[in-house]
């Protein structure tokens, strides 16, 4: 501890430049990166609490889970996606003459995985299609207003009759 | 060798297309179940869920289309600018989801304690009308105990006369055989009026007929769980010293509830905070026990006199019913209750039952007992 301590004490005494305001290279890249990762360790705990405690035997709450599922291995996928994309060299993305849309220059496994990882919507999407179906089943099952109503009036004459 | 985009730029265009229309009617449905019922904690979380992945799918899908839209229109150099906000957007969009999916463990409790506690209260109903439905069968059958007992007084007395006055007068006239046959006939109808009588007498009250086997720690512990809550909000301490062995008896099990609810809540009511509140359940002598002892502020001895009497209450506004219905439930089922206290020592109630009815002496007289 002395060893940090006293060396930072002796800089009070030879200041430098402040460092005040200190530039970030690849700021946007990390934040990016670890929202990906926090995003992906929030899904897998919430498919690991829907499992542990059983509300996955409700139909709505499988769909969830399998949704969550998905929507960490997309975050995943996703984020090797950045990694890859930032070892791509700077002529990988050829546009012909003629074409509008470009093509890449496959010279290694880099270059493949870079094409496969970049069609992440294969896996979001299945993965929104799984919310939907788990909500419109919460829906169909959630009671209905009236319902409600009905029973909170039920349960009020329930208790008034008890009071008198 | 080059592969063209063009499929990942299908896959991403309608894909983000896919996405927000998802997301949308995802948020269309938390939507209507948050409607249904604004305060309950599943439709407010599935609302902010969906919310939070609409936001995700639209800032992500937005940015993805105004791209492809840029680059198509040669526009390339535009997204340069336009990169930094989208993606900066999106993922500010994953840490709301994040925070969302994370809060759901807490939500979760919420629901389950929710749960638990609607199911106690749907338990605790079910027992209340149980017990209405036995009270009111209980009230029917005295009530009609003490009709039959009324009328058989009321009657007895002019039943007797009548016979024994027509008796004397069929012995004055024996000479007229028709006037005869007629006194037979009124001294006929008088012994069954008399044999009515005593069949009315013989009416006992028929709430046996209710009782059941039942198991005493049983009992204990569910109304201990009743007062458990009363106790801790005014500090003190209850414990119970349960029996190992199975004390099974007849009777009627919301009665003895009843009797130890009152006896309990007595005890809770009367006690000082960090008092203690011990009970316990026994063999007796004859039969089984639960002994309720406390070391609150105690009875005094000119009080403790008048307990299990009907209307004696020491407190402004009650109808002093309370431990005099002790006594009666107890007695019903051929027990008995005894209470002993010293002041500023603590108060013992023990309520013994027979385990068959009918073994159990019932004690006569006053069984309140004040320790000098």
């Amino acid at each position: 501890m002395a060893r940090i301590i006293f060396p930072a004490l002796l800089l009070l005494l030879f200041p430098r430049a402040a460092w005040a305001l200190q530039t970030h290279g690849y700021q946007g890249l990390y934040f990016h990166q670890g929202a990906h990762l926090l995003f992906l360790a929030a899904m897998v705990a919430f498919a690991y609490r829907l499992r542990v405690s059983r509300l996955t035997v409700q139909t709505s709450w499988r769909w969830l889970f399998r949704g969550a599922l998905l929507i960490s291995l997309w975050n995943l996928w996703a984020f090797i996606g950045h990694l890859v994309a930032l070892t791509l060299p700077q002529n990988a993305l050829v546009t012909k003459p003629g074409e509008t849309v470009p093509s890449l220059h496959v010279v290694s496994w880099v270059d493949v995985a870079y094409y496969f990882l970049s069609m992440d919507h294969l896996l979001s999407v299945p993965a929104l299609v799984c919310f939907y179906l788990g909500l419109r089943e919460m829906h169909r099952t959630f009671p209905q207003r009236d319902l409600l109503r009905e029973r909170r009036r039920h349960e009020r004459r329930r208790v008034d009759r008890r009071l008198v | 060798m080059t592969w063209s985009l063009l499929p990942i730029w299908l896959v991403d265009l309608v894909g983000a297309i896919v996405m927000v229309v998802l997301s949308g009617l995802c948020l269309h449905l938390a939507r209507d179940i948050y409607h249904r019922d604004p305060e309950h904690p599943l439709a407010n979380y599935l609302l902010w869920l969906s919310g939070a992945i609409f936001a995700f799918s639209l800032s992500r899908s937005v940015g993805h289309i105004v791209r492809h839209i840029l680059e198509l229109a040669g526009l390339g150099s535009w997204w340069k600018t336009l990169e930094p906000i989208s993606g900066s957007i999106n993922s500010i969009t994953f840490v709301v989801i994040a925070s969302v999916t994370l809060f759901f463990h807490r939500m979760q409790t919420i629901m389950n304690r929710m749960a638990r506690d609607r199911q106690r209260i749907e338990k605790t109903s079910q027992e209340l009308l149980r017990l209405n439905r036995d009270m009111e069968t209980i009230v029917a059958d005295r009530t009609r105990t003490e009709m039959a007992l009324r009328i058989a007084h009321e009657v007895r007395n002019p039943a007797l006369i009548i016979g024994g006055l027509v008796k004397r007068i069929a012995r004055t006239i024996e000479e007229c055989a028709a006037n005869q046959e007629y006194f037979q006939k009124v001294l006929e109808e008088a012994r069954r009026l008399e044999a009515l009588v005593e069949k009315f007498e013989t009416v006992r009250p028929g709430q046996q007929l209710h009782f059941s086997p039942q198991e005493l720690n049983g009992l204990v512990e569910e109304t201990l769980e009743i007062v458990q809550p009363e106790a801790d909000d005014k500090g003190l301490v209850l414990l119970l010293d349960r029996s190992p062995a199975s004390l099974a008896f007849q009777g009627n099990q919301h009665l003895i509830k009843m009797a130890i609810l009152h006896v309990l809540r007595n005890a809770i009511e009367a006690c000082r905070r960090g008092d203690t509140i011990q009970v316990a359940t026994d063999f007796a002598p004859r039969g089984i026990m639960v002994r309720i002892k406390d070391n609150g502020p105690g009875i005094p001895g000119e009080v403790l006199e008048h307990v299990f009497e009907p209307f004696y209450s020491t407190k402004k506004g009650e109808t002093g019913l309370g431990l005099s219905h002790v006594k009666q439930i107890i007695e019903e089922h051929l027990g008995n209750v005894e209470i002993a206290s010293r002041p500023e020592e603590g108060t013992e109630v023990v309520i013994t039952l027979p385990t068959h009815l009918g073994e159990l002496e019932v004690q006569t007289g006053d069984t309140a007992d004040a320790p000098g």
